[in-house]
């Protein structure tokens, strides 16, 4: 019998679910709570302009925040999905250490891509609407980093065992 | 409760929907002017713009699942105690825990 342990699909799962909800905590504090930026704020300025071109890019950004939303929405409920199939696996560890680690990791990588392709690629929008954006926008950058680099280590250090009781399937 | 309950309800809530639309500014100037806004011709690149972080990151996720033929994967084979001699690695699937 193959006992080889398997930590891939929790792990990719687990990504994938930390992609989504770091894509929701985006969404939710900084769009819409703060209200620092919104998805093409850097195109359609909601700072520094007439009340009725505010009104109108406010409902524009709203609308492209949404499709963002649903989008980081299909991302979490496909998380969620990949896990379920995941835990079903007998030579899969339910590690805790693991999973924590690569919803770290995963949310690292929203932050991290998102960050360069919109920020400072794109140009799109930016952390904050100022002439003082860089610094947060490298700020939001190193915050990716730092979750990656945490969800790695969380992960490289589980010390799975084998014979440990919770990595066996359940009969 | 039966499926087909459920469906038919859900269906109702949708059908029913249209009359609940709430929109305050589609029929004024300024909401014809946010419609012209979003549904114009830049709609498919600003829909790109916004997906593109999304399609990247799916790639990524992609090459965690599957596993890339050059880079060994995050979590490293965890082996039987009882069977020692295992050490080889699948080459058809990458490296990985398998």
């Amino acid at each position: 019998m193959n006992n080889r342990m398997n930590r891939r699909p929790l792990i990719s799962a687990g990504t994938m679910m930390g992609i989504g909800m770091g894509g929701f905590v985006d969404g939710i504090l900084f769009h819409q709570l703060l209200q620092f930026h919104n998805m093409l704020s850097a195109k359609l300025p909601v700072r520094d302009v007439d009340m009725r071109t505010l009104a109108i890019n406010l409902e524009i950004n709203m609308f492209w925040d949404g499709l963002f939303h649903v989008f980081t929405w299909i991302m979490t409920a496909v998380g969620i999905a990949m896990l379920w199939h995941a835990v079903r696996q007998e030579n899969v560890p339910r590690s805790t250490r693991t999973f924590v680690g690569s919803l770290s990791l995963g949310w690292g990588l929203f932050n991290l891509v998102e960050g360069v392709i919109d920020h400072h690629i794109l140009h799109i929008h930016h952390v904050t609407e100022t002439s003082g954006h860089l610094l947060w926008d490298l700020i939001f950058l190193g915050s990716g980093v730092a979750l990656i680099l945490l969800g790695w280590w969380l992960i490289h250090s589980d010390p799975i065992k084998v014979d440990q009781p919770g990595y066996h399937a359940e009969t | 409760m039966n499926i087909r309950y459920i469906f038919a309800i859900a269906m109702a809530i949708f059908a029913s929907a249209g009359s609940a639309w709430a929109c305050p500014y589609c029929d004024s100037d300024v909401g014809r002017e946010v419609a012209a806004g979003i549904f114009n011709g830049e709609f498919a690149f600003n829909a790109v713009l916004t997906l593109l972080p999304i399609m990247v990151l799916m790639v990524i996720v992609a090459a965690i699942h599957f596993g890339t033929p050059w880079h060994e994967c995050f979590s490293p084979s965890v082996r039987n105690k009882s069977t020692p001699s295992d050490t080889t690695v699948r080459s058809t699937t990458g490296v990985g825990d398998e």
